[in-house]
């Protein structure tokens, strides 16, 4: 099980330490994903265990199957990953080196999984 | 059954390959070519009725070339998966396609619903309210919904899933005339990533017939060297792809390769700048018979003689009123096809190259009607001044143009505004949004250099606005507003707001047919008798006596008209025969089309097949599920499940029983005697952390937070402003500054919108966080008298002395196999009961341990039937119309502090003795039944409800019927009222009770 840490910051515009920002994904405004390891945080942000919450997909063909529900180019731009509704199913979407990954809400992820697999084999 | 094949010339179009190929229509075998459509490989085998109309029946032929055609619609396949109303000027041919005309009964030659239209004027415009009503509407209902709508419904679908794509671009492009290819390469020159989009197979649009040279070079030469550099520019070239809507900055595009469902694709497109060059629909004239087969727009002809090489008739005369009839008349005699006359509603004289090559040139004439009997055998004309007698002159086809309507269903979308041009008699798209800019023909430029003038601009300013980034400035919108000032009777001087007439080289380099010239002309004149068969709207049988009619009962606004006859109803979607309708109306009610005006167009621009519409969505992508980490669990061990929202949850189990009721009896009854667990994974949970979350939860919930000590929980309850019951649930103090919270599952995301609100204003300076954590927990309820002794043998021995320990509402951490979980002692059963939080990973092997120690689970049924037993209260009591004082809830609300809801529960209103309070109820004969919704009335007064039941169960603990109800304050406990379910359960005595029938001091649950 990997561990999975939401951020949310108390007050508007807070940055992240610069240690910390380095490895979160940003999924909202004032709000962080953070994986693996549980983050040291100034008293200005809570910190929630959601191990249980996220699961990745991993995507064959990520391209032409993600086009299939969103713009990826144009959801991504200016920013490396963003929380948005892939298939109907809340997610976050992140750039890779290579590709993509996905992170869904652990109980959509049957959900998704058929969508992906129905999107694949068009 | 087939007839023999008979086996015709090689034809030469731009659009064929000699290869043959056969299908047939209507039983019928033909051959054909490859590329050709239904509807130019049947008018190459000499068939001329393709359909029949709708409303009056009348037998049809094809029209148009295009995909605006009203009467050649198909039928295709022949098994319970057809795909009707396919045009057949769309459909190209494939090999062993079966074709069928639609609307007709026995035959299309033959039809016995025609001769309910044989005396005319049956199903004449508002027929609906003015026939069929003697001795009632019933009488005729079967045959007028036999009798309606376009072809056959499909009783399956085979077609594919259809995919679709989300992109974006700088700068989208619709259309591939000429227009729109100028407009693509001048973009993608300015370094735009540019997508181009034509709804046809080939690039080119009348450049496929018309006689022209661009830039040094025949059309069809220019095409393809244009087509070359934008595919070395990178642009994307969508053929067979039609721009159908738009909405939410995306523009939709529907691609239906051969114009038959089955490789369709559909697009998303988001572009920076978005070209409209859409070219334009020729329009119809009207005059009698106008529908005969054998009538066909002038441009359909020299479509199919171009791209199929079909001559659509040996001689031919041609009715415009525009000067391009005569470029068209010269083609056509070249082709060898013997032009009779054109005939010119204008007085211009007539070109000598026309009158030199032998044609007869009748202007200042009009074609008063098609005579002949199932297809056109002669034209009769008159002469517009009356000077002369009317004439025949006999021909096999009679081929219309009455202008040009411009395509601008876009640009009157996302709030684009249209206006008239006199010069072209017809709409244009007036100011745009700065997005989106007209092009050619869609923007009311019609001669060819002026198209390239408009379309170089259009693509150049497009790109640069971009590709520089941002949104176009004030100066681009004023260029998009000012490019519609024209003069009125000189459409080809278009000039942009900039003052730069595009590309002058390419302008000076570009000669095609010429300005039109076009003088508005509608229809001919004739007696009021005969107008019943002069056509307008043809796929909806609207004549001008439907319109005379419309205007005569006061239906004079277009919408009105439009929709008391049907006009522009059809799949054409108006662009036949909505100016000509408008123009018409106004002509009957002395007004121009200017102050008409036509009716709103609407999205799609083109029909789009209902597979494409669904895309993705079908079956379980349609409505998608929310599985719990147990769900797989559930399903193979006879669990039967049931939707709540988007979540499917056990709702028994077959092992205990094949039926609900039987099943949760069953079950129920193990709970109470020994124990059972539950899947309670669908609660929503959220979590309340940081220094004011104790605070704010005291203000989001009616009772008290911040008294609680961490490793307590309390059960709280929501109220919404308005002083109603929102939600409960569990409050778990986790550490001074977090609390995890339980909403029920069906307002688990209102709930969590409900904090995230308040978070936002009244505390947004608040120093707390919520973070929705429903899927981040799975839940086990573990109920009944062995619940202790099961949890504890399931966890690990360190962890037992402190469960052990639990008391009521306490909850501890712990630990199953080494790994941490949550055991809270609480219940919904009211039995001694806990909850085990865990993670989902652990949920499977805590559920099966659990399993092992032999418990067993029970769905929601029982579960229903525990807490109806306890009085306890679900959706059908917190029903959004209930306040605290009606659930009995007083005791738990905070005396002093603020909260939601507080101030509107002083309302007088809510103290009223007619509110309703929660009560029990047992029926006075203990075996009968009462049913939840069932109405209660007193003894004395059955028809005035008191209140109504909203829970009802058979208990297995009590052995008879028990519910919850919902009953006038005036009812003491102990009264005995009726329940009152005509429908299902009939009159039932019952006795009100308290709402806890089972264990009403909760010492079973406190153990």
């Amino acid at each position: 099980m990997n561990a999975l840490y939401e951020v949310v910051a108390f007050r508007p515009f807070t940055q992240l330490p610069a240690d910390v920002r380095s490895t979160a994904l940003q999924i909202a405004a004032d709000r962080w994903l953070i994986l693996n390891q549980k983050p040291a945080l100034p008293a200005d942000f809570a910190v929630t265990d959601v191990s249980g919450k996220w699961r990745e997909i991993r995507l064959p063909s990520a391209a032409r199957v993600l086009a299939n529900t969103v713009d990826v180019e144009a959801l991504l731009a200016g920013r490396e990953c963003a929380r948005t509704a892939l298939f109907d199913c809340p997610a976050i979407l992140v750039r890779r080196d290579v590709g993509y990954a996905v992170w869904v809400e652990r109980s959509y992820e049957h959900a998704i999984n058929v969508a992906i697999q129905q999107a694949a084999a068009l | 059954m087939t007839t023999a094949v008979r086996e015709p010339l090689t034809r030469r179009g731009s659009r064929l390959t000699d290869q043959r190929l056969t299908f047939t229509f209507d039983g019928r075998q033909f051959v054909a070519q490859q590329g050709d459509t239904a509807a130019s490989a049947l008018l190459a085998n000499g068939v001329q009725l393709m359909g029949r109309s709708v409303k009056a029946r009348r037998l049809r032929g094809v029209l148009t070339a295009g995909p605006e055609e009203p009467n050649a619609l198909l039928t295709v396949g022949a098994g319970p998966d057809v795909i009707p109303n396919v045009p057949a000027t769309q459909l190209v041919l494939r090999e062993g396609l079966v074709l069928r005309s639609q609307n007709r009964w026995p035959s299309l030659r033959y039809d016995v619903a025609s001769l309910l239209q044989a005396g005319g004027g049956l199903f004449s415009a508002g027929f609906y309210y003015k026939t069929f009503i003697w001795p009632s509407w019933h009488a005729y209902e079967g045959l007028i919904r036999s009798l309606a709508g376009l072809g056959e419904a499909p009783k399956a679908c085979s077609l594919p899933l259809v995919p679709v794509e989300h992109f974006s671009c700088d700068v989208l492009v619709a259309g591939g005339g000429p227009a729109g290819l100028i407009a693509a390469r001048s973009a993608a020159r300015t370094g735009a990533r540019v997508v181009i989009c034509e709804r046809e197979p080939a690039f080119g649009g009348e450049l496929e017939f018309e006689t022209a040279v661009i830039e040094g070079q025949p059309s069809a030469q220019w095409i393809r060297s244009v087509v070359a550099e934008l595919t070395a520019l990178g642009v994307r070239q969508l053929l067979d792809t039609a721009v159908v809507g738009s909405g939410g900055g995306q523009i939709i595009a529907h691609a239906e390769p051969g114009g038959l469902a089955g490789r369709n694709a559909l697009y998303r497109i988001r572009p920076r700048k978005f070209v409209m060059a859409m070219g334009s629909t020729e329009r119809p004239l009207v005059f009698v018979d106008n529908d005969r087969p054998g009538v066909m727009l002038l441009g359909a002809a020299e479509r199919y003689l171009a791209r199929y090489g079909v001559k659509v008739g040996q001689s031919v005369v041609i009715f415009a009123n525009h000067q391009r009839a005569y470029a068209a008349a010269l083609r056509l005699k070249a082709a060898g096809i013997d032009v009779r006359a054109v005939v010119d509603t204008r007085a211009y004289p007539a070109p000598d190259e026309v009158i030199q090559a032998g044609v007869t040139c009748l202007t200042h004439h009009a074609v008063i009607a098609a005579t002949g009997g199932t297809t056109v055998t002669g034209a009769e004309i008159a002469d517009r001044s009356g000077r002369t007698s009317p004439r025949v002159i006999p021909c096999d086809a009679i081929l219309m143009s009455g202008g040009w309507t411009p395509a601008m269903h876009a640009a009157t979308q996302d709030g684009g505004v249209r206006e008239f041009v006199p010069g072209i008699a017809a709409f244009v798209g007036a100011e745009q949004p700065d997005w989106r800019i007209s092009a050619g023909a869609g923007n009311g430029v019609f001669e060819l250099a002026a198209i390239v003038a408009d379309a170089t601009n259009a693509g150049r300013v497009a790109g640069e606005r971009a590709t520089a980034g941002g949104l176009a400035s004030a100066a681009h919108r004023a260029t998009a507003g000012a490019r519609h000032s024209r003069t009125a009777d000189n459409m080809g001087a278009e000039r942009t707001a900039d003052g730069v007439p595009g590309d002058s080289a390419a302008t000076r380099n570009a000669v095609g047919d010429p300005a039109p010239g076009l003088m508005p002309f509608w229809r001919a004149e004739c007696s009021r008798s005969q107008e019943k068969r002069q056509f307008v709207d043809f796929q909806n049988d609207v004549s001008v006596a439907d319109l005379r009619t419309t205007v005569e009962e006061g239906f004079t606004d277009i919408e009105h008209a439009k929709r008391y006859t049907a006009l522009g109803f059809g799949t054409d979607q108006a662009r036949l025969s909505g100016a000509l309708g408008a123009a018409i109306i106004g002509e009957l009610r002395g007004k121009t089309l200017s102050e008409v005006g036509t009716s709103r167009l609407r999205q799609p621009y083109h029909p789009v097949t209902m597979r494409s519409l669904a895309a993705l969505k079908h079956g379980p992508t349609l409505r998608i599920e929310r599985h719990t980490p147990l769900h797989d669990w559930h399903v193979n061990n006879g669990g039967v499940m049931e939707s709540m929202g988007l979540w499917q949850r056990p709702r028994y189990y077959r092992e205990n029983g094949n039926s609900p009721s039987a099943a949760s009896i069953v079950e129920a009854k193990r709970v109470r005697t020994t124990g059972g667990i539950a899947d309670a994974s669908t609660l929503g949970k959220i979590e309340i952390s940081g220094p004011d979350a104790a605070a704010f939860l005291d203000y989001v919930y009616m009772t008290r937070a911040s008294t609680l000590k961490v490793g307590r929980s309390r059960y709280g309850v929501n109220l919404r402003e308005d002083g109603m019951v929102l939600d409960d649930g569990l409050i778990l103090r986790i550490a001074p500054d977090r609390f995890r919270v339980t909403t029920s599952t069906g307002h688990a995301g209102h709930m969590l919108s409900q904090f995230e609100f308040y978070r936002a204003t009244e505390w947004s300076h608040a120093a707390l966080a919520l973070t929705d954590v429903t899927d981040a927990w799975a839940v086990i309820a573990v109920a009944g008298p062995a619940s202790r002794r099961r949890v504890l043998e399931t966890v690990d021995s360190e962890s037992r002395v402190t469960i052990n320990a639990l008391k009521h509402m306490d909850f501890c951490t712990a630990l199953f196999a080494g790994a941490e979980l949550q055991v809270l002692r609480a219940t919904f059963s009211g039995e001694l009961g806990f909850e085990i939080h865990c993670n989902p990973e652990l949920a499977v092997p805590v559920w099966q341990a659990l399993i092992a120690s032999g418990m067993q689970p029970y769905g929601l049924e029982a579960l229903d039937i525990l807490r109806i037993e306890k009085g306890y209260l679900t959706h059908s009591e917190l029903n959004g119309q209930t306040t605290p004082f009606d659930l009995g809830m007083q005791g738990l609300m905070k005396r002093d502090d603020d909260f939601v809801g507080r101030p509107l529960l002083q309302r007088p209103a809510f103290h009223e003795q007619s509110r309703p309070r929660l009560v029990g109820l047992r029926a006075v004969n203990p075996g009968a039944q009462f049913l939840g919704g069932a109405q209660i009335t007193t003894r004395t007064d059955l028809n005035h409800a008191c209140g109504f039941i909203t829970s009802s169960t058979f208990s297995p603990a009590l052995n008879e019927w028990i519910g919850l109800a919902l009953v006038a304050r005036s009812v003491a406990e102990g009264e005995e009222l009726v329940a009152r379910d005509p429908v299902r359960a009939g009159d039932t005595a019952v006795r009100v009770t308290s709402p806890v029938h089972y264990d009403s001091t909760g010492e079973l649950m406190r153990q």
